[in-house]
């Protein structure tokens, strides 16, 4: 298993993924602080056409509020790449065969699968830290003075969603024939799920409810609000997991 | 506030800057040093990377471009 992970971790750096992935949630990081602090300035170029139309601006004021925003606005870009970019994480193999040497040589179906999902996890969690890392170091540097409150968990709640969708990327991949088809399951889920949050009574219980981690910063939710959609998102992703490695089990290579 | 300190937001140009430049050099690196790709000609890759460099084209490159091989 130690060797199958070093296969993978070389497939990632030797692609370039790694790399890939790592500037561009660098440049996600950074823009957040960067849009944050450009605000004013587009309110002042803007002003004239909004004036013309009747609106009077008042006086904008940024702090660490507004990068945070930014944020959370562009945590989904974040993992969307990411997903995109491991979409194809066992369909590939598939396709090029590769897996069945590793099986026949001995190691366990299970272990491959374990050792995906640790890459996946592994990969969203070292990018998402990078992403968040970034901005934070902004706006500690400009906005350090201004506090924001529950910051950590709102952000963890993210990656927890993200786990989720990846954890639901990697069941779809048990099943799937191609990237696309992989693409294709993950995205209806969480359509669906979407369409479920019309519903007042399970709204609460949906894994799309960590992703406002905002509403928590800003203090308008608490966070006993949102240990129903914890504990479901935490459940689905075991259950998740465990499907996966049984369906990899069965699945002909 | 009229015009744009442009030495307040060096924080922000320089790194984004590097950024986008190394994304670029790996990008074009590897159309340069692959022959086949998925779909379109290196033709079409150099021109979507340049064009859309600040991360979309490469991004489209690797999604779409890259060969598995």
């Amino acid at each position: 298993m130690k060797a199958f992970m070093k296969k993978e971790w070389m497939e990632m750096t030797r692609t370039g993924r790694l790399l890939i992935l790592g500037i561009l949630f660098t440049i996600f990081g950074i823009m957040n602080p960067a849009i944050a602090k450009l605000t004013p300035w587009m309110m002042e170029m803007m002003r004239d056409s909004i004036a013309q139309s009747g609106l009077q601006l008042g006086e904008v004021t940024v702090n660490a509020m507004t990068s945070w925003t930014q944020f959370y606005k562009n945590a989904p870009m974040t993992l969307l790449v990411i997903v995109l970019m491991s979409s194809g994480v066992l369909t590939n193999e598939y396709q090029s065969g590769t897996l069945i040497q590793v099986v026949t040589k001995g190691l366990s179906r299970k272990k491959v699968m374990l050792s995906k999902m640790i890459v996946v996890y592994g990969s969203w969690t070292a990018l998402y830290l990078l992403y968040f890392g970034i901005t934070y170091g902004y706006t500690e540097y400009y906005w350090g003075e201004d506090k924001v409150e529950k910051l950590p968990e709102g952000v963890a709640f993210y990656w927890l969603f993200g786990v989720f969708v990846l954890a639901l990327l990697l069941l779809f991949s048990t099943i799937a024939e191609n990237g696309g088809q992989v693409l294709m399951g993950t995205g209806g889920v969480i359509a669906a799920a979407f369409f479920a949050n019309y519903i007042p009574k399970i709204q609460k219980f949906l894994p799309l409810r960590l992703m406002d981690g905002l509403q928590l910063t800003m203090g308008s939710q608490e966070i006993k609000d949102f240990i129903p959609a914890m504990i479901c998102c935490g459940v689905s992703i075991i259950a998740c997991g465990m499907i996966s490695i049984v369906l990899f089990d069965r699945r002909r290579l | 506030m009229t015009g744009l300190d442009l030495k307040e937001y060096l924080p922000f140009i320089i790194p984004l800057i590097i950024a986008e430049l190394i994304l670029l050099a790996v990008t074009l690196r590897h159309i340069f040093t692959h022959d086949t790709y998925k779909h379109g000609t290196r033709t079409l890759w150099v021109i979507v990377t340049i064009v859309g460099m600040e991360f979309i084209g490469p991004i489209l490159y690797f999604l779409i471009g890259k060969d598995e091989a």
